[in-house]
């Protein structure tokens, strides 16, 4: 029971945007995406989850091909965090967190529904806004909502495309923590895309590195996050180690 | 910015709307009192004791004359702001509406073509009127929203498209006034700017049987177009959402109610615009609720104006269309040059 | 939304439509206009057949000129209504203080005001919205027809049928016993005379008259020819405009060489100043290459205020535009004193005169 891509390629006008990746990501374990711009993390994730179709290869899903699924029954297996973007024309927190159920909408009373998304606002701290229209919310607050409609969706897995990189220090632990404590609470699958490298070692059970559409590492930190590795993919030299069991990834310089 | 949830927003809205309507028809030159009006309209169900003593043609002005322009007024009202809901929703952009992206102008010269070729009697004529304007729309409309769902388009572009495909119907409808014959011509020259001022029984009958129809359909699709204003293609999919059969069902449902309106009532901007506007700022995005609540704005919206435009300058009518663009213009301009959060 | 709710939906809206089916069916019903003694039905300008009471008693009346028509054979006493473009002229217009506006003109009659008039009929011209008020008006019991006086070619068969519905045959046939007149006069007149080539511009620089306009009809009533009335409207044509406003090169102004300019100025009871005469005057002779138009040279260059043309299916236009052009055939005709008549003795108005200015009495 997994999702797994296996020889994924995707093009795009005439460019390879991913080509050749075989990845699984099982339910209980958090996978960061760690590559620099380019390397094809939202593509991969967007192909995960059937929002792009891919020019070849196969996904899968608890062993089912993807095309396979309806696209509500897929909804209730994947979740999708997005990169946070644009106005949402004046709905509130409790309706963005309410469509994380569509996919159930039909299978539950509104009484059960709106219990759960309670339940959901409460658990993320988001029971103050409750009411307030998500685009009056900071960035962090916003992050949060779309955390908390995914964890509404009860799906399998979970797929989220940079959900830190507009925050601050603080917001950005505390998604991390937040994504790390669901994986831990309710068993989900969680793949995450990411450019904070230290976060991604102190949080992830796995790291998958890309970089141009491939998938050139797969493993433990310690084993993938090494700077000649990391001199090779992103093009600067680095410290890595650990302080109190708190891993750290210090870029230097440019060689 | 928090917001009003109380359902009762939308009845209370409802009961004004009755009340606005059965003023809108006491109003004209013959004065008729309200107990008598209501007897004249329930008539056809009351036993004819109750009715016996009223003059028959001020029930014939009630109900052949003022009746029909009500209720032509808050269908197209309602029929507008539910497709400019729609259209906002699908597009995550609060400048459209079928007048901006040049809908309603596209119908008018589906409409004036139809006319053109056929001249503008019985009732099969006007099926056939209603369905040029919706061909010509349609085409519009796919023009433009497809170009909304291209990816890097932002919505100032977009917008800008539709002004210019508005202008480009303009121009086409323009062009037949001049190999029009004199009667077709002012006939024509009526849908330049919407007015209800013409309105029979045929025209509620077919406006009020698409909105009836579609209005519904787009209730179905209140979900998706919460999860399309919500993110977008993408986040609609992974929510669960068919995009490309939300797109088409929204867009026809869309197209169809501006298409009928237009054909009965000619082009009538900016109520989808303004109605969902103040229908988000009342009881909020949730399209559960502002469907139905932007259709009664719509709806008293344009009651509103074709009062003002018959008392304002009586006995002459200043056509519903004009009215609604002096409350309309301003709105667009300030939603255009507003700061806005980050672009979509 | 559940199925059931858009099933639910659908029969609201099969509900709703029955009774609004219902409600257009019932209420006062359909009241036609019943044959009654004196009952008269004759065919309108757009072949409608159309029946009425004799004589009629108050009718409500669109546009100027039908007005202008039913007050020359009926008197203002049957005008009940008549709409907001043509009572905005008050002085024009002595003892109809209290006839009620039914709208701002032809396009957009206010049928609720015509329906609180209860007029035996309602006239309107072929260009105005006669198939929306023959729509709105029938039901109520209210006739329309169509009919349109600015229509020269059907001067006389207008002035017979507004006699026999006023039953004033005897003022009809005066009317066009008048107007035959000068139309015969300037037939006779005109025989054998080598036609000038008239250039007419409407108020916009540039936009002539195309045959089917009544003012077409008026230069050619007057002996002129309309330099452009080989224009076709097509092809690329179509797109400068139509018969009543079209578009044309300046070149082709001055290749086609007019000798007399005649430029129309819409205008209202009172004349023009003879300032502004003046100005437009010669502002059109100051135009690039018009210096060297035959027309300039002779000072042919006429200003004349659409109420002087308009008047009596516009003959009273074109006896000026007949003494312009060939005035030593028309020296014992004064179309001022034409016109003074036409207003006292038809439309019942004093006469202001100085409805026109030519070019050469501003250049000497």
């Amino acid at each position: 029971m997994t999702l797994s891509a296996r020889d994924l390629h995707l093009k795009r006008g005439g460019r390879a945007l991913i080509g050749g990746i075989d990845l699984t990501l099982a339910p209980g374990e958090l996978v960061c995406l760690l590559g620099p711009n380019g390397a094809g993390k939202s593509t991969l994730i967007r192909c995960l989850d059937g929002i792009w179709k891919p020019t070849s290869g196969h996904v899968a899903v608890d062993d089912r091909p993807l095309p396979s699924l309806h696209r509500a029954e897929l909804a209730r297996t994947i979740a999708y965090v997005p990169q946070h973007s644009g106005e949402t024309m004046g709905l509130d927190v409790t309706q963005i967190v309410t469509l994380g159920r569509a996919a159930h909408r039909h299978r539950e009373s509104a009484g059960a529904r709106r219990a759960l998304v309670a339940a959901a606002l409460q658990r993320f701290a988001l029971a103050p806004f409750a009411h307030r229209t998500f685009d009056s919310l900071s960035g962090g607050e916003k992050q949060r909502v779309l955390i908390a409609r995914a964890a509404v969706q009860e799906a399998r897995y979970l797929l989220l495309d940079e959900p830190t990189s507009a925050l601050d220090l603080r917001h950005q632990l505390e998604a991390l923590s937040q994504v790390r404590a669901m994986v831990d609470r309710t068993g989900v699958g969680a793949l995450m895309a990411i450019h904070d490298l230290s976060a991604a070692a102190r949080f992830a059970d796995r790291i998958a590195l890309m970089k141009e559409g491939r998938l050139v590492a797969m493993g433990d930190w310690r084993a993938i996050l090494t700077p000649e590795r990391l001199r090779d993919v992103f093009g600067v030299s680095a410290h890595v180690g650990e302080i109190k069991g708190v891993p750290y990834v210090l870029p230097t310089e440019v060689p | 910015m928090t917001q009003t949830r109380q359902p009762w927003l939308i009845a209370v809205a409802g009961a004004a709307l009755l009340a606005l309507a059965l003023f809108a028809t006491l109003q004209g030159v013959t004065q008729i009192g309200a107990v008598e009006a209501l007897r004249a309209l329930l008539s056809p169900i009351l036993p004819s004791s109750w009715s016996a003593d009223l003059v028959p043609q001020d029930v014939a002005i009630l109900t052949r004359l003022r009746l029909p322009r009500t209720l032509l007024a808050a269908i197209a009202g309602a029929s507008l702001a539910a497709a400019g809901v729609a259209m906002q929703g699908i597009t995550r952009n609060p400048l459209v509406s079928p007048y901006t992206i040049g809908i309603s102008p596209a119908a008018s010269f589906g409409a004036c073509l139809a006319i053109l070729a056929m001249g503008e009697r019985g009732l099969s004529g006007q099926v056939m009127l209603v369905g040029a304007a919706f061909v010509s729309a349609l085409v519009c409309a796919v023009l433009v929203l497809g170009l909304a769902s291209l990816r890097g388009i932002s919505g100032t572009v977009l917008v800008l498209a539709g002004v210019g495909l508005s202008y480009l119907f303009g121009a086409l409808t323009s062009t037949l006034q001049f190999i029009a014959t004199e009667q077709q011509l002012a006939v024509i020259v009526h849908w330049a700017f919407g007015s209800v001022n013409g309105a029979t029984w045929d025209g509620v009958l077919v406006t009020g049987m698409v909105l009836a129809a579609c209005l519904p359909v787009l209730l179905a699709q209140a979900w998706a177009l919460n999860a399309f204003a919500a993110g977008g293609d993408e986040v609609a999919a992974s929510l669960g959402f068919a995009v490309m059969r939300t797109r088409v069902t929204v867009t026809l449902a869309s197209v169809l109610m501006t298409a009928a309106v237009v054909s009965f009532a000619g082009v009538i901007g900016f109520v989808g615009l303004i109605a969902p506007h103040v229908g988000r700022l009342l009881v909020g995005g949730d399209h559960r609720r502002l469907l139905p609540f932007a259709a009664i704005v719509g709806a008293g919206l344009l009651l509103l104006a074709d009062l003002a435009g018959r008392l304002l300058f009586a006995p002459v009518t200043v056509p519903v269309g004009i009215v609604v663009a002096y409350l309309g213009v301003p709105l667009f301009l300030h939603l255009l040059l507003r700061p806005r959060g980050r672009a979509s | 939304m559940k199925r059931s709710h858009i099933i639910l939906s659908l029969l609201f809206a099969l509900v709703l439509g029955a009774g609004a089916w219902l409600l257009s069916r019932g209420g006062g019903g359909s009241a036609p206009v019943v044959a009654a003694p004196g009952a008269f039905t004759f065919r309108d300008d757009v072949g409608r057949s159309v029946t009425v009471s004799t004589p009629l008693r108050r009718v409500a009346v669109f546009n100027r000129y039908d007005v202008e028509f039913v007050r020359a054979i009926a008197g203002t006493g049957v005008i009940a209504g008549v709409d907001a473009g043509t009572a905005k002229e008050r002085a024009y217009w002595p003892g109809m203080e209290r006839a009620a506006i039914i709208g701002q003109g032809q396009s957009t009659p206010n049928y609720d005001a015509i329906v609180a008039l209860h007029p035996d009929l309602v006239l309107i011209p072929r260009n105005g919205s006669w198939a929306e008020a023959e729509r709105i008006l029938q039901p109520l019991g209210i006739p329309v027809a169509v009919v349109t006086a600015w229509d020269v070619l059907r001067h006389e068969e207008n002035a017979r049928l507004l006699g026999r519905l006023f039953e004033r045959p005897e003022k009809a046939e005066e009317l066009n016993r008048f107007y035959r007149h000068w139309r015969d006069l300037l037939a006779e007149r005109l025989k054998g005379v080598t036609r000038k080539r008239v250039y007419m511009e409407e108020v916009a620089d540039y936009r002539t008259l195309l045959p089917g306009s009544g003012w077409h009809d008026m230069i050619e009533t007057g002996g002129g020819l309309n330099v452009f009335r080989d224009v076709r409207l097509d092809g690329e044509n179509r797109g400068r405009g139509n018969v009543q406003g079209f578009t044309v090169d300046p070149e082709q102004v001055i290749a086609r060489r007019p000798e007399v300019i005649l430029k129309l100025e819409p205008g209202q009871y009172a004349p023009h100043p003879r300032a502004f005469s003046r100005s437009v005057l010669t502002g059109i002779a100051a135009r690039p290459g018009f210096s060297e138009l035959p027309a300039v040279r002779d000072g042919q260059v006429h200003h004349m205020s659409y109420y002087l043309a308009g008047g009596c299916s516009k003959i009273v236009g074109a006896l000026q535009v007949a003494k312009w052009l060939y005035p030593e055939r028309f020296r014992d005709v004064d179309p001022d004193a034409v016109m003074a008549e036409w207003l006292t003795r038809f439309q019942h108005v004093p006469a202001p005169g100085g409805y026109s200015a030519s070019l050469g009495e501003f250049t000497s």
